[in-house]
């Protein structure tokens, strides 16, 4: 990926005021995309919602790493019915309206 | 009608400023939108709780608050017209209730100072604020979902132009990062969220990137096969109708439907529907062929 469109982990912490071993735990445990290119490591712009959310839920709600791993999880969980529900929805509509 | 911040957080009115922030920060795990997306219910009360919060955290508000209510803001300036007027504490603006005359109250402040006032604790950081993310609703019709174009919108009093890329769904959200809510001593801007509205089409029905609409044909057509045109989103195409085609049989026309978000090039299915229309009023002629036919039968 081109890396204009990619955002510095660097540049993120600093503007975010978020710790360069927050943002490591977080890839460590496998809950967001860490793109490495020269030796720099980046965050592709997809990413970054994830990647802020889990920041408030550390800084903003005091919500340790353990926990935020667990609440990642239903999040997941939580999204993916949500849009089982709503495609079932948009069929449902389709016979309803026969 | 007032909100009693007190209530709201779930507190006695002689609360501690430890059990107020106990309250407060076991309400807003519960009710954070993080913890709850989509949720707007969730949304609205989590502001409530930031709003209550605000104001009770803060010993010198939260006395404001005592004495005057849901207008204490404006207690200073009630007490200084109420000195000029000579009126005796509690006589208010019209005579009546101390709080009658005043307008507005809290409804209006920045949800990120609201957002940010509670939580900024750590060493240095209270200052910064993130802006509030916006959420609106833009609505298209079939037509225009299916195809990549630009939009223009306002919101919040400011025009934004966006492109929407073909295949979005109905109900689906998307993120415009920094056009939200302005951030508060150089803290970033919120983001918007963009739900789109997508109108049902008064003959296609969609289910994903599928299209489903009915064709009516002819009796004749239906019996002995034929040709038939149908009208798709951009264009018609020219169907080949089968012999003995049934009612309410359905074909599938590949690749006809609606544009894949985000994979150009790709599309979805035309599913369409017969609809075998019989003669209503038959000539003599016609209804003695019928006959006919009838008879061949056995």
């Amino acid at each position: 990926m081109d890396t204009q469109q990619l955002v510095s982990i660097a540049t993120f912490c600093k503007h975010e005021e978020v710790e360069l071993a927050f943002v490591h735990s977080l890839h460590e445990r496998g809950l967001i995309e860490v793109v490495v290119q020269d030796e720099v490591p980046y965050i592709a712009p997809d990413h970054l919602p994830r990647l802020e959310q889990l920041a408030r839920l550390h800084y903003q709600l005091d919500i340790n790493l353990e926990g935020i791993e667990a609440l990642s999880h239903l999040l997941e969980r939580v999204e993916r019915m949500q849009e089982d529900v709503r495609i079932l929805r948009e069929r449902l509509r389709l016979y309803e309206d026969q | 009608m007032a909100v009693d911040h007190y209530k709201v957080l779930g507190v006695e009115r002689t609360a501690t400023a430890d059990a107020i922030k106990a309250a407060y920060r076991k309400l807003a795990r519960k009710y954070h939108p993080d913890l709850n997306p989509n949720d707007a219910g969730a949304k609205k009360k989590f502001q409530e709780i930031n709003e209550a919060n605000e104001v009770l955290s803060d010993p010198e508000s939260r006395a404001k608050y005592d004495k005057y209510g849901e207008h204490w803001k404006h207690g200073e300036q009630y007490e200084q017209a109420r000195r000029q007027h000579g009126q005796p504490p509690g006589a208010g603006f019209g005579g009546g209730t101390p709080y009658e005359g005043f307008q507005g109250g809290t409804g209006n402040e920045d949800y990120a100072d609201l957002f940010g006032s509670m939580f900024g604790s750590r060493g240095g950081r209270q200052a910064k604020f993130r802006g509030q993310d916006y959420h609106s609703e833009l609505q298209l019709d079939l037509v225009s979902a299916s195809t990549t174009h630009k939009q223009a919108l306002t919101v919040n009093g400011k025009p934004i132009r966006i492109t929407v890329p073909a295949g979005v769904e109905n109900g689906q959200t998307i993120r415009i990062a920094d056009h939200g809510g302005p951030g508060v001593n150089g803290g970033p801007n919120g983001d918007l969220y963009l739900t789109f509205i997508v109108k049902d089409h008064p003959r296609f029905k969609r289910t994903g990137a599928d299209l489903h609409t009915t064709l009516d044909v002819d009796l004749y057509t239906a019996v002995l096969g034929g040709d038939a045109v149908l009208e798709t989103l951009d264009g018609t195409v020219k169907l080949k109708v089968s012999p003995s085609t049934q009612n309410g049989e359905r074909v599938k026309l590949k690749g006809k439907g609606f544009p894949v978000y985000k994979k150009e090039g790709a599309f979805g299915d035309l599913y369409v529907t017969y609809n075998v229309k019989l003669p209503t009023q038959l000539t003599d002629e016609q209804r003695s062929l019928f006959e006919q036919l009838k008879a061949t039968r056995h």
